[in-house]
């Protein structure tokens, strides 16, 4: 068999490629067709593509996520232990937001905790508009960690899950909408509250998905 | 009326205290939390 065709003999010293790929990079390539050598070139945007379970997109996208603790609640005051942003036009009109988080009792065991979901067009809790359900860990018992998951449904207008005060969704509710704008920068807040003011609360876990 | 961040909202519903420092103020945009950082709290949490 002639080797006079094969791409690694006439570049045996190309350098190393630098940066990410890009969709426009060309990985030259050898197939041997009939015994005959043939040059062909992959191109990046294959590759993705591919990467990708050979569609366009990845589903769902994760947006963000947390395996540690965030801001400690020391008081009886609603604090954001997590938050993360969704850039403007991550949503459109037709799509699913997963938020999933776990709240943590990190230091005593007498009082309630609560945590609830916010949303905000900045980081912060003022202004921001609460998704009106409370997950509650009761004290005094074993109730240290509860994971919390809302799946939001999106037509390009409102957030739609609904109210219940039960941490999955395997059950039924009152349906609740938050106008969420899609065009702007949002970002979801996380928060625990204390019911006693010498407990400490906090997350200690959060992953958000979108499905676009 | 009241507005934060340049957000107009008309209050519809009851006002809840939450914490010493901060209120859910039920409102034609949702529950919005309001706090002592801004001028409308005392307001608000004063009837």
């Amino acid at each position: 068999m002639s080797t006079t065709n094969w791409w690694g003999d006439w570049r045996p010293n190309l350098p190393a490629h630098t940066g990410d790929l890009q969709p426009t990079d060309l990985i030259e390539c050898t197939s041997i067709v009939g015994g005959v050598p043939v040059n062909t070139a992959i191109t990046g945007q294959q590759i993705i593509d591919a990467a990708q379970g050979g569609g366009g997109t990845s589903n769902p996208v994760l947006l963000g996520f947390s395996g540690i603790t965030g801001t400690n609640t020391t008081t009886n005051a609603i604090t954001i232990c997590h938050s993360l942003k969704i850039p403007a036009n991550t949503l459109g009109t037709n799509n699913i937001l997963q938020v999933v988080f776990r709240m943590m009792r990190v230091t005593g065991n007498t009082g309630q905790m609560y945590g609830r979901i916010y949303f905000n067009t900045t980081n912060s809790l003022t202004g921001a508009t609460l998704f009106n359900t409370i997950f509650t860990m009761n004290g005094g018992s074993t109730q240290f960690l509860g994971y919390v998951e809302r799946n939001f449904s999106y037509n390009g207008t409102n957030l739609t899950s609904y109210s219940n005060a039960a941490y999955s969704e395997y059950t039924t509710g009152n349906i609740l909408n938050v106008a969420f704008n899609r065009s702007v920068d949002n970002y979801i807040l996380l928060t625990m509250q204390c019911q006693g003011v010498t407990e400490t609360a906090n997350i200690n876990l959060f992953k958000v998905f979108a499905y676009v | 009326m009241f507005s934060i961040n340049d957000i107009d909202y008309t209050i519809t519903g009851p006002i809840e205290v939450v914490s010493d420092t901060q209120i859910h103020v039920e409102t034609d945009k949702g529950i919005i939390l309001v706090d002592d950082t801004i001028d409308i709290y005392k307001e608000l949490i004063n009837g």
